[in-house]
């Protein structure tokens, strides 16, 4: 297994879950988040493994040029464009997200001019080459791991949290989930559409023995961060939260030798990670894109990073629009019908690439 | 061009992130808060900010703080009127402790407790304590052992100063956690004045709402004995007319709950002690350390049932005896029901087990 | 031929240092001509002009002179002149040119390794010549494979520089790439092996050095080893080593002597240090003017304390001393020996007390400003230390704009251009050292 392929998938799951998930998954907590999570990651490894296996018959090939093998030009363009408006609108609800975030605990300049500038950051690392941005992703997983997990596990072990909150949320363990719960739990898995892009300069084939890896590691920081605030607020109080894990953190002084406020370096953890992951998203989402275009443009490097500011810059002005008429209520809402028709696209994807590895696969036989 | 673009960017952002620019000698930071109730009946909150003056040289006999109070109708309201007498921004994100006053505990800590915890900027990690007779005298001393702005006040009510074992303490993000969840109540240090010191050795215990009981000294020391497992407090008791003293350095608290029994739930609660012989005048280690042993246990065992007697008379549950209910029952939303009809009759079956380790230096 | 001698003859005529001398002895006549400047006299009187008399004949002295290892004959009437600069005579001998090497080489003394030591590497640098970095390579290098290829850069005059690589271990990408942009290289002159790495570098607007430069025998060798391609340069006791990577520049060769622990010690806490010196100003405007609640309680009092007096924002405030370092680092180069010393200690009692006393800066900025001088000191290699100096001024930038989340994205923009760089093919910014090309295995 190539290492690169498990930074994508690592990296996605951390960030995800980081700015998010807690979130989501903790209004569900009595109505079925536990369930939801085992059964995301069932589903979420299903489509992992079924995508990493059909790749393997497209050696160097991306999502683009495998649907130029096998479909019409209409129907390529049109899909190809969908799945990269999902794609890029990853990456900029996870900034618009984060950037309000910051606006609240870190500093008091306006949500818009936040995200304007971590998307300039961003745009110009998605718009480097695949080669650049996995390399990046390996450094920042390099400089940001470390100190995640250093300060989830102190946070574990802490004097502040009540292990019988915890044990009491086992009462609502079997109850089953809402599909909204499910498709958001889902999202932790989703690392996997990176590979749809990044199969051209790495071989995205897992080995079996990694599969458990992957699974612990992802489910690790998900479960970890449910602990902790539910422990330190408890079963009820963690409902009272706008964002539970953040004020949790914030609760217990673990890098207290160092900080006053642990939330401060974790939050500048999360704004690292978060970084790469939108580029990586991002980049996809603008590689995507590009497949839509005749070789002859895309072998064009100048009208190629033209297209790709010019999409960014686009994604930059929704993303400043759409947080500033909406209140971060509604954007909650509107994540969650987003997350489901997320899980309908991956699905898509999935189904789409398994089926054209099956038709190579025949052909050839 | 592309250089233009760039500055005319930078230019813009400049602009933009303008507000945020704040220097640190143009802040003014907010070490202690303290909430009271007022005499005024149309302002009932009066709110009391302690600040810190920084120094450039470290003086204890400067003194270094900045004491302002104000009344109104509403927490967020006296800040506002704070703020318009000083000069510089507050800055809440150093804010050490929280000092309701016994006033206000007595009526309802909802309001304040919620202000605290709604506003983004200030830490949850800080404490909380109880102010006697109110939150203004407390904050408006100053003990001599203070090296920083405000630092003696974090110090004696957090453990990372002195550990008393009559000080139990209480986070900001704990409080509120006992606030809110079902099957535990909250608990206050109550702090006093008393010639430039601070005297903590009481305990306060709340309902969800308002002050219910305060607790002695040495229920205060049985209290968070059984409250933290952790040790490092002293057992006093009298042997042949002598003073016993036993210092405790390991502890382990087991508390189950058996309702097989319908009518008589019983609270099984298991201490386990082991100690070193502080203060004792005749000489003891060449004797039969069981008899010494069985003496403190006995003793213990009376403080502990008292305690937890007194406790289940006033219907409060600091220990989380119900939130242990709902943690080893499988009935989800019906157990605190159920909690709620055993607790008043349950019987607490108290087991002590005291062992010496040593006698000090000297037999 | 003999028209392009006569042709020479009056081209150099004005040249003081030209030496026309007209031998005949016996039946034999030869014209020789020669710079003076650039020959050795002693070399061409004992092997051209004593011979002579020992010979009988002009078919002898013929068969001596074409038996002579240092004679050659010119291919095109452009070489002669081109070899006349360089240390050449031309013989003139019965209608047939000769060119003879009798280069005199004055400075070909080791210097001492000044600009990298270290303490258990090799005390000697490179000399100015060509020949003798040659032969100080040879001599630690004793390999068939060493490969020693003279190049010149198009355009004139042309500069002699010389490709040295191990023939098994070179990667053959690398070679032709850079072989390809030598040639393509069109200066007036390369004054020395810096320039070079200059015009080498592809990328208009570039900061950080794509080749690595060294004065150090021993450095080399452990390069060629690692199958990289050395360039040297006519006229510079600097050679230049492709391709780099940043580690590289992070690396003294003390790593390679010193035992294990201590050299991985010494190189993490070189990379502490790069993050001091490029982060700390950032992260001090951060902390004064958006978050001091990150740190302890008595740090921002006392930061708060210390910055009562002081009438600028905090930016203007660390761009001053960072002004003040600079200019003292910069003074201190570049002035005489002797003086430097002096204007240290000026710059040092401005930046340590003074400064202080007036109001100007805080005495928190007076240990960042040094704590940042002294961490960028530890970068071993010159032009990598110079890089870092000037990437601060950026994050001081977006500090002062978004405090934490500048900084943050500042880094992050640094590390996906430093991946962005390639330096002959190869990328640039490889974290884990001695992995292949493939994209990394599991």
């Amino acid at each position: 297994m190539n290492r690169y392929v498990f930074y994508v998938l690592w990296c996605d799951g951390i960030t995800i879950s980081g700015l998010l998930l807690y979130n989501l998954l903790l209004d569900e907590r009595f109505s079925g988040s536990i369930m939801a999570i085992v059964i995301s990651a069932l589903s979420g490894m299903i489509f992992l493994v079924t995508i990493t296996k059909s790749l393997g018959h497209f050696p160097k090939q991306g999502l683009p040029e495998i649907l130029r093998m096998f479909l019409p030009a209409g129907a390529r363009v049109s899909l190809l464009i969908f799945f990269s408006i999902m794609t890029i609108t990853k990456g900029c609800i996870m900034i618009g997200y984060a950037s309000s975030f910051f606006n609240l605990y870190l500093i008091d300049v306006k949500t818009i001019t936040i995200i304007a500038f971590m998307f300039i950051t961003v745009s110009w690392g998605a718009t480097r080459s695949s080669k650049t941005i996995l390399s990046t992703l390996e450094l920042v997983l390099f400089i940001c791991i470390p100190i995640m997990y250093y300060i989830l596990t102190k946070a574990v072990f802490s004097q502040g949290i009540e292990w019988n909150s915890i044990k009491a949320m086992a009462d609502y363990a079997f109850t089953w989930p809402k599909w909204e719960t499910i498709a958001a739990a889902n999202s932790v898995f989703s690392g996997f559409v990176g590979l749809i892009i990044f199969n051209r300069v790495v071989p995205s084939k897992i080995k079996w023995k990694f599969i458990p890896l992957l699974l612990i590691v992802n489910l690790h920081i998900l479960v970890t961060g449910l602990l902790i605030s539910i422990g330190i607020h408890g079963t009820y109080g963690v409902g009272n939260y706008i964002a539970p894990t953040y004020s949790a953190l914030d609760s217990i002084g673990i890098m207290s030798g160092l900080f006053s406020r642990t939330i401060m370096p974790y939050f500048l953890i999360i704004l690292f990670l978060l970084l790469i992951y939108a580029a990586v998203t991002i980049h996809v989402g603008l590689e995507l894109l590009k497949g839509c275009f005749s070789m002859k443009f895309q072998t064009n490097p100048r009208k190629e990073q033209l297209l790709s500011w010019i999409i960014c810059g686009l994604f930059t002005v929704i993303t400043m629009i759409y947080f500033n008429t909406f209140t971060l209520k509604q954007i909650k809402y509107h994540t969650v019908n987003w997350f489901e028709l997320r899980f309908y696209t991956e699905f898509l994807m999935v189904a789409l690439i398994a089926l054209f590895a099956v038709m190579k696969w025949k052909r050839r036989v | 061009m592309k250089t233009i673009y760039l500055l005319v960017l930078c230019f813009t952002m400049a602009i933009q992130s303008g507000c945020a620019f704040k220097d640190i000698d143009k802040r003014i930071f907010v070490i202690a808060i303290g909430v009271d109730k007022s005499d005024d009946i149309n302002n009932p909150y009066r709110v009391t900010l302690k600040l810190a003056l920084p120094t450039q040289k470290l003086d204890p006999s400067v003194n270094n703080t900045q004491i302002i109070s104000e009344n109104s109708k509403t927490i967020t309201g006296a800040i506002g009127r704070i703020t318009a007498k000083t000069s510089k921004d507050l800055n809440y994100g150093l804010l050490e402790a929280c000092v309701l006053g016994e006033s206000i505990v007595n009526e309802n800590i909802n309001e304040p407790l919620n202000w605290l915890s709604r506003r983004f900027d200030i830490p949850m990690e800080g404490m909380v304590a109880l102010g006697k007779p109110n939150a203004e005298t407390v904050l408006k001393m100053k003990p001599r052992s203070e090296n920083y702005s405000g630092n003696a006040l974090f110090l004696s009510l957090s453990e990372s100063g002195s550990i008393s074992s009559f000080t139990v303490p209480e986070h900001l993000y704990d409080f509120y956690r006992r606030t809110t969840e079902k099957g535990v109540d909250p608990y206050l240090p109550v702090i006093e004045t008393e010639n430039e010191v601070y005297k903590i050795d009481t305990a306060a215990l709340l309902d969800k709402q308002k002050l219910k009981v305060i607790l002695t000294p040495d229920e205060t020391r049985v209290f968070k004995e059984l409250l933290q497992s952790y040790p490092h407090f002293e057992i006093t008791t009298k042997m042949v007319d002598q003073p016993f003293v036993l210092t405790i350095e390991q502890l382990k608290s087991r508390y189950t709950i058996y309702t097989h029994n319908k009518n008589k739930p019983i609270i099984h609660v298991t201490v386990q002690m082991r100690g070193i012989v502080e203060e004792f005048v005749n000489q003891l280690y060449e004797e039969n350390w069981t008899k010494f042993e069985k003496h403190v246990e006995q003793e213990e065992k009376t403080k502990i049932s008292s305690l937890l007697k007194k406790l289940q008379k006033n219907g409060i549950d600091p220990f989380g005896f119900g939130l242990l209910y709902r943690a080893t029952r499988h009935e989800g939303d019906k157990e605190w029901e159920q909690w709620q009809s055993i607790y008043p009759e349950a019987i607490f079956d108290v087991n002590v087990k005291v062992s010496i380790l040593g006698t000090g230096a000297i037999k | 031929m003999i028209e392009a001698f006569q042709l020479i003859k009056k081209q150099l005529s004005t040249s003081s240092d030209l030496k026309k001398e007209l031998v005949r002895i016996q039946d034999i006549e030869l014209e020789i001509l020669y710079l003076v400047s650039v020959c050795d006299e002693k070399k061409i009187k004992a092997d051209l002009i004593f011979p002579i008399l020992e010979c009988s004949g002009k078919e002898e002295f013929k068969d001596y002179l074409t038996s002579l290892p240092d004679i050659s004959k010119p291919e095109k009437d452009q070489d002669i002149l081109q070899k006349l600069m360089i240390g050449h005579a031309c013989i003139q001998m019965e209608n047939e040119l000769f060119l003879f090497n009798a280069k005199k080489v004055l400075n070909n003394q080791l210097g001492d390794a000044s600009s990298e030591t270290a303490i258990y590497g090799s005390q000697r640098s490179f000399s100015d010549v060509i020949d003798t970095n040659l032969n100080l390579i040879r001599y630690r290098y004793p390999s068939p494979n060493l490969v020693y290829e003279k190049s010149k850069v198009s355009g004139v005059p042309q500069t002699e520089v010389g490709i040295i690589y191990d023939s098994l271990l070179v990667d053959k990408g690398v070679l032709s790439e850079l072989q390809t942009q030598l040639a393509s290289v069109k200066p007036e002159v390369i004054l020395s092996a810096a320039h070079l790495q200059r015009l080498l570098t592809t990328r208009k607007y570039s900061l950080f050095p794509i080749l690595m430069i060294t004065e150090r025998p021993d450095r080399v060798v452990l390069n060629l080893k690692q199958g990289k391609v050395v360039l040297l340069v006519e006229g510079s006791p600097f050679v230049l080593i492709a391709p780099a990577t940043f580690y590289d520049f992070i690396s003294s060769m003390d790593d390679a002597f010193e035992q294990l622990w201590i050299s991985i010690s010494l190189v993490v806490l070189r990379y502490i240090s790069i993050f001091i010196t490029v982060l700390l100003p950032g992260i001090y405007i951060s902390m004064v003017s958006f978050n001091p609640e990150l740190f302890q309680a008595q740090l921002a009092f006392s930061i708060a304390g210390s910055r009562a007096n002081i009438p600028y924002p905090s930016y203007i405030e660390v761009l001053i001393m960072m002004f003040l370092i600079d200019t003292l680092i910069e003074a201190s180069i570049r002035l005489p020996k002797s003086i430097s010393a002096a204007a240290t200690t000026v710059g040092g009692l401005i930046l340590g007390q003074a400064a202080q006393q007036a109001n100007m800066v805080s005495n928190i900025m007076i240990i960042v400003t040094s704590a940042i001088g002294i961490a960028n000191f530890v970068v071993p290699i010159n032009s990598m230390s110079f890089a870092l100096r000037i990437v601060k001024y950026p994050f001081i930038l977006l500090a002062s704009l978004f405090g934490y989340v500048g900084l943050i994205a500042g880094l992050f923009c640094l590390i996906v251009y430093l991946n962005d760089l390639k330096s002959f093919g190869k990328p640039y910014l490889k974290v884990f050292i001695g992995e292949h090309e493939k994209l990394g295995k599991l």
